[in-house]
């Protein structure tokens, strides 16, 4: 019964949705033609359906529209003014060169991060650093703060700096200039790669509050100054500047 | 618009069709009937010929609304066209008459 009452319910059903199929496909078929065209199509491609016998053949014919719509499109597309077809032409290079472009830009970016994310992942492998890398925020008296509780170690000419290792403001900057801070000496409270603000506005700002853009990328530590002569009772030094005090020299 | 058309089969059948039932043009669907062309096939051909200058077509006479149903609309070869078809018809035959001469 049910083999007898399947094929019959399907035709059915088939009879009852195949006008509306047929309809959707010559709905599209005539979204695929150029605007000027449409109307005219439709109507025609309407009159001529209504010739074609049967469900199944006006499907047909409507699936062969919508191969109609396209070449239809395309042929009108080519029939454009050179004029015309050379500036599509020339907006679909430049599009296309600018998405290239952005990829480009994109990838090279996160390549850049990857590498410096790598340069740190590098130094605290290597037990340079083991601080936890963070961007410091606020101004500059306020102790950064810790993600973790890793000691701070670095290795500065032999000896070991961890945080609170007592040293010293080398005379020279990294690039060779003379340390604004130099011959201070105090405690590291903390140390890290210190990275720049990522806006430019960020970035003036951080520049006017720390005024030593040596350390940037550069694994610093913050010293803690023994003398708080110094209006600022903090200060962020690269590494490479400080040189260790033996622990006697402690005041 | 009048870059020639190319000459295909069904473009030759379309032509044929149109040639031998001339008279006040024929619709696209007596035109698909009598070339057995599909119309995927045929509306590109149709539209491909007219914009070279070798067709027009024009609507029924009457409205939609006195006919009960969408127009058809009814395409005749131009003077041009009937000219250029019968060249192509020309150039085929001898072509074909030439390929069986060697066959022989």
């Amino acid at each position: 019964m049910a083999n007898a009452l399947g094929p019959s319910f399907l035709g059915d059903e088939l009879k009852v949705w195949m006008p509306w199929f047929t309809k959707r496909l010559l709905h599209i078929a005539i979204r695929r033609l150029p605007e000027a065209q449409r109307e005219r199509f439709s109507e025609e491609w309407a009159s001529h359906i209504n010739e074609v016998r049967g469900e199944t053949r006006k499907a047909a014919f409507a699936l062969g529209c919508i191969f109609a719509g396209l070449q239809i499109a395309s042929l009108l597309k080519s029939g454009e003014p050179v004029l015309s077809r050379i500036l599509t032409r020339t907006l679909d290079i430049i599009v296309s060169a600018g998405v290239q472009w952005l990829k480009s830009a994109l990838a090279s970016c996160v390549e850049m991060h990857l590498q410096h994310t790598k340069a740190v992942m590098r130094v605290q492998t290597q037990g340079v650093l083991r601080g936890i890398p963070e961007e410091p925020r606020g101004i500059i008296n306020e102790l950064p703060r810790k993600r973790g509780l890793v000691k701070a170690e670095t290795v500065r000419h032999g000896r070991h700096l961890c945080e609170g290792a007592h040293v010293k403001v080398g005379p020279t900057r990294p690039d060779g200039t003379a340390h604004p801070h130099a011959g201070k000496t105090g405690r590291i409270t903390s140390s890290c790669v210190l990275r720049a603000p990522s806006t430019p506005g960020n970035l003036s700002a951080f520049m006017d509050s720390y005024s030593d853009p040596c350390w940037l990328g550069r694994p610093a530590a913050m010293i803690q100054i023994d003398a708080a002569v110094w209006p600022r009772k903090f200060i962020w030094v690269s590494v490479e500047c400080l040189e260790a005090l033996s622990e006697d020299t402690r005041s | 618009m009048s870059t020639e058309p190319r000459l295909t089969t069904q473009t030759l059948k379309v032509l044929g069709t149109l040639m031998t039932h001339s008279s006040d043009g024929l619709s696209g669907a007596e035109i698909g009937r009598a070339a057995k062309l599909q119309s995927g096939t045929l509306y590109p051909i149709l539209l491909r010929l007219e914009q070279a200058g070798w067709l027009k077509s024009h609507w029924e006479s009457e409205t939609p609304q006195e006919l009960g149903r969408p127009r058809r609309r009814f395409y005749q070869l131009t003077g041009m066209g009937a000219r250029k078809a019968k060249s192509a018809f020309r150039d085929v035959t001898s072509t074909i008459g030439g390929l069986e001469w060697q066959t022989r």
